[in-house]
Order: structure tokens, then C-alpha cells, then sequence
């Protein structure tokens, strides 16, 4: 299983990860931050797709 | 000299006037006070004002000028400061009302005071985005159909080109000073383009100095990693003689590098001839993401550099697009960490599309951030290999010339047109030059360079300046 394409709940991580720091968020904010999640795991993928090396 | 001349001209310019005696800083300061009494209800420049503080200094540098003191080349030359910028006449805001008021009492950070000990005098605050983030909200100037945010006491920026237009940011009204001719020269700071994104837009010079060359103390972070303070002006001459006095290292800013501090405008003369620019097309003007317009402004430009002297060579940028996302992805961590605390306390006083933008941060993970620094680091090993090959690395500043307030359906595409991010991610120094005018609005060219090549990018900014005048052009709005 490819645990990467595992569907996210992205409302209830947005909430988690902000709640762990001590954010409480509205709704309609937790909302619009999810809606950013998904773009920002896609350019996070790119970026881990790199080929670093050992040196990195 | 009248006041039409001052406005239009360097600060060298203006640092020989007052040496000839053809002006005084007390008249250089009322000509720049009385065109923004004029100019700046229409371009945003200002949020705070020293008018006072400001003929007070005029008058005192005048008076050891007289006395046959001149402490540098900025001596009783009038500057704007961009206002997450600690300065000693007043508060800093950062554009923000979630920002504690006690932030930057202490007064002036380390890169104000060296321009005020050089006889620098600070006019103003200027204008900038909420903590130096992103776009201006709209729903605060009943420029969007969303539903209104109360009031907020902060003028809109707009660019002197034309008025419905963005002057871009961060740093914009440092730019917009400088092109409408409300004050020679001024800072800003540059995360992922916040000095160049606004100089290209507005039609003026702006100089992204090598990571670790200025110190950023007393200055709001964004992302502490990324942050640059540089100046912006009319031309890459008055950039050097700025970066003169406020490159050098600080014991409150530990990334700074001890090393010795050159002089910046030494090569100015020096021309480019022989010198090999790489031009990095297949990320920029030939990926798609240029109008026509901007890319033809970069072939004249290329042109000109190329009758100049320079060598010109073909490219290829290595990890161009993953260098500009962890800029973003990378920033974006970094202001969560900073803001984490403020954010828990006053989410509410944040603006909507700040808030949102730093709250990305947190889902940034451990592992995302440090394959972040990964990729910086391969990227700064590949692209010192380039600079193996050529000296140089021209790019337009940004594939679009300014984004339309309100109802500009292109925008998301314009603002992803960056091509400024990339050397955030490397710590590089980067030039913002103007190259011309497309659909009316300045188009501007980018030259950088290896680290801590600040004088070379400045001396062939210089040269490129030599044989065109775009940063000489006057905007509408004057």
C-alpha cells in the first residue's frame, strides 16, 4: 500500500495541527486553510521527489 | 536646483548638489514633504510621516556640512523605510494590528542607524503588505466582492504607473516613493521577492543583497532564513553607495558573515565587456509564463548588455521550480514558527488572507522542512557549478508587468510569474532593473550573481544603466 495516496481528512488535520500549538481556529478559516492542503502536499511532493544525496 | 529637478534625481546626484552647494537638505526635505502632500493621498505611499523629526535633521546636517563635516555619501539625503523596520521617530506596525505596539521601541535596528549615523534622514514609514505577506486584502478598500472586514487604518499602495494598478510587495511603498520622486531612495526587505517585485512593477532599481551580507535585526521576520533588507532607488549606482553603509556584520544577527565589507560602488565604472551572463530562458521567458510583451523588453535588454560587452550563454537553471516552491513552502514554516504565539492570541486582528497564509506553516511537517534545507543545499551546489560557467544569470524580474486591482482575472497566473523566489531559496544577490514598458507598465530585468558577488551584479546593473535610461523614465503620476 502506498500510504501517500491514502485520502486525508483535511479539515479535521488542519484543525489538529494548529490545535496541538494552541490555535483555535473559526470554521469557516479551518475551510479555507484546508482548501491551500492539498497544494501544499503536491509541492512538498515535488520538492521530496529531489534526489539529495548523502551530502544534503 | 528646482523642485522637479531634485525629484528626478540619485541619490549620487543629489549627494553632488549638496557638495556644489546647489541645495541644502532642508530644501531637499520640504520639495520631497510638499510633493507628498500632493502625491501621496493618490499613491499610498506613506503610513507614518516624521516631518518634523525630519527638518530638525535637515537642518543639523546642514549645519556640520557647513562646518565641513560630511560623513558619507548619504549625508542629508532624505529616504523612506519600510515600515517593518524599527526606526527611532515612532512605532512600527508592519501593516498589522495583531502586531504588539511595543514591538521596536527600543528604536532604530542596526541597518537604520548605520544610515542615520552616515547623515541619512528618514522621512517615513512606508506602506507594505500585512507582515510582508502576499497581496493587499482588498476587502479592506471595497475593491472585491467579498464581504467587508471593519476598517483598518492603512492606506491602499498604488502604483504611480497607473493608479487601479498594484505597485507589488512587500516593499511597495518604498517602491512607489521612489518612482513618483517622494523620496531618492529607500529599504525594503525581500523574502521572495519583495524588494524586486515592486521595484520591477513601479519602473525602479532595487538590489536583493547576498544572504548574511546585511543584518536583519530590527526588522519583523517573515521567514528568518529567506529575509534580505536591501535597498531600492533610481539606479544600481545609488544601490551600491546604500549597500556601502549598511552591509557588515552585527553580534545581533548571527547570521551575518564577518567578513570585511568592500566598497560597492568601487567597480561601477568598470563596464561588462568580456563579461559572460548566462540567460536563463527555458525557466522563464520560453516555460510560457512571459507576455509577450515582458519578453520582448528582455530581448532588447539582452541586446543592450550584449552591445555593452557582455558575453551572453545560454542556460539552464538547475532545480529552478522546486527552489522557487521550498522558497514558499520553506517561508511559510518559518513565519509559523514566529507568529505561532500571536496567532493563538490574536487570530482575529490578523487579516483573513494573512492568517490563513501563516497557518499553512503548521502543516508544514519536521520532514518537509528539512528536505527543504536539503534541496537548498543541493541547489546551492548545482548553481555554483553554473557560476563556474558563466559570471552572471539574467532573467526577467517577473514573466507580467503589474497586477489590475479588482476584477483582474489573470491575477493567481501573474503572481505565480515570479521569477525572484529562487534566489531567496539560495541567499543570492539579485538586481531588479527597469528594462522598458509593456502594455504601458514597467517591465524589469534581473541580473544575479554568486554569493557575495553583491559589487560585480551592482557593476553590471551600472553598465546596463549606462546605455539605456528606462530608470530614468518619469511615471503618470508625478
Amino acid at each position: 500500500m502506498d500510504n501517500r495516496s491514502v485520502p486525508l481528512p483535511p479539515c479535521d488535520v488542519v484543525t489538529a495541527l494548529l490545535g496541538v500549538h494552541g490555535i483555535v481556529v473559526p470554521d469557516d478559516d479551518v475551510a479555507a486553510i484546508a482548501e491551500l492542503y492539498p497544494g501544499l502536499r503536491r509541492r512538498m511532493e515535488r520538492i521530496h521527489a529531489v534526489e539529495c544525496g548523502d551530502g544534503s | 536646483m528646482n523642485a522637479d529637478e531634485i525629484r528626478r534625481s540619485s541619490v549620487l546626484e543629489l549627494a553632488a548638489a549638496l557638495e556644489q552647494g546647489a541645495v541644502t537638505s532642508v530644501e531637499l526635505v520640504r520639495t520631497y514633504q510638499q510633493a507628498a502632500d500632493r502625491v501621496d493621498p493618490q499613491t499610498g505611499t506613506y503610513l507614518r510621516r516624521f516631518d518634523e523629526a525630519a527638518r530638525a535633521a535637515a537642518g543639523e546636517l546642514d549645519a556640520e556640512r557647513a562646518a565641513g563635516r560630511v560623513r558619507s555619501a548619504v549625508h542629508g539625503v532624505p529616504l523612506g523605510v519600510k515600515d517593518i523596520l524599527a526606526t527611532d521617530e515612532g512605532p512600527t506596525t508592519a501593516q498589522s494590528l495583531a502586531l504588539d505596539p511595543a514591538w521596536g521601541v527600543a528604536g532604530d535596528g542596526p541597518v537604520v542607524a548605520r544610515l542615520r549615523t552616515a547623515g541619512a534622514i528618514v522621512l517615513g514609514k512606508t506602506t507594505t503588505m500585512e507582515f510582508a505577506i502576499g497581496f493587499p486584502d482588498l476587502r479592506l478598500h471595497r475593491l472585491d466582492d467579498s464581504p467587508q472586514e471593519a476598517a483598518k487604518p492603512f492606506p491602499l499602495p498604488r502604483n504611480p504607473w497607473s493608479l487601479e494598478h498594484w505597485p507589488g510587495g512587500s516593499s511597495s511603498g518604498t517602491a512607489t516613493g521612489v518612482a513618483a520622486g517622494l523620496f531618492p531612495a529607500g529599504l525594503g526587505t525581500d523574502t521572495a521577492g519583495s524588494i524586486r517585485l515592486p521595484a520591477g512593477y513601479c519602473g525602479v532599481t532595487g538590489h536583493k543583497p547576498t544572504f548574511g551580507l546585511v543584518p536583519k535585526n530590527g526588522c519583523v521576520p517573515l521567514g528568518f532564513s529567506y529575509d534580505h533588507i536591501g535597498p531600492l532607488a533610481r539606479s544600481a549606482a545609488d544601490c551600491a553607495a546604500l549597500l556601502n553603509v549598511i552591509a557588515g556584520p552585527d553580534p545581533g544577527d548571527d547570521t551575518t558573515v564577518l567578513r570585511p565589507v568592500e566598497d560597492f560602488t568601487a567597480g561601477l565604472d568598470r563596464g561588462i565587456a568580456g563579461l559572460r551572463i548566462g540567460v536563463a530562458r527555458s525557466v522563464t521567458v520560453d516555460a510560457g509564463s512571459a507576455s509577450p510583451g515582458v519578453a520582448a523588453c528582455f530581448e532588447a535588454a539582452l541586446d543592450a548588455l550584449s552591445e555593452a560587452g557582455a558575453v551572453l550563454v545560454p542556460v539552464e537553471f538547475p532545480l529552478w521550480d522546486e527552489l522557487a516552491e521550498s522558497c514558499f513552502s520553506g517561508l511559510f514554516a518559518e513565519a509559523f514558527a514566529w507568529h505561532r504565539d500571536l496567532l493563538a492570541r490574536r487570530w482575529d486582528d490578523y487579516g483573513v488572507d494573512t492568517r490563513r497564509g501563516i497557518a499553512q506553516g503548521a502543516l508544514i511537517s519536521g520532514g518537509d522542512y528539512v528536505q527543504i534545507q536539503r534541496l537548498r543545499s543541493l541547489g546551492r551546489r548545482r548553481v555554483a557549478e553554473l557560476f563556474g560557467s558563466v559570471d552572471l544569470i539574467a532573467t526577467p524580474t517577473t514573466g507580467t508587468t503589474a497586477v489590475r486591482y479588482g476584477g483582474d482575472p489573470d491575477r493567481s497566473a501573474r503572481l505565480r510569474t515570479l521569477y525572484t523566489p529562487p534566489y531567496n531559496s539560495l541567499g543570492l544577490p539579485a538586481i531588479a532593473l527597469p528594462m522598458g514598458l509593456a502594455e504601458s507598465l514597467p517591465a524589469s530585468l534581473q541580473l544575479a550573481g554568486p554569493a557575495f558577488a553583491d559589487a560585480l551584479v551592482l557593476q553590471a546593473g551600472a553598465a546596463f544603466q549606462r546605455v539605456t535610461d528606462w530608470h530614468r523614465a518619469i511615471p503618470p503620476v508625478w
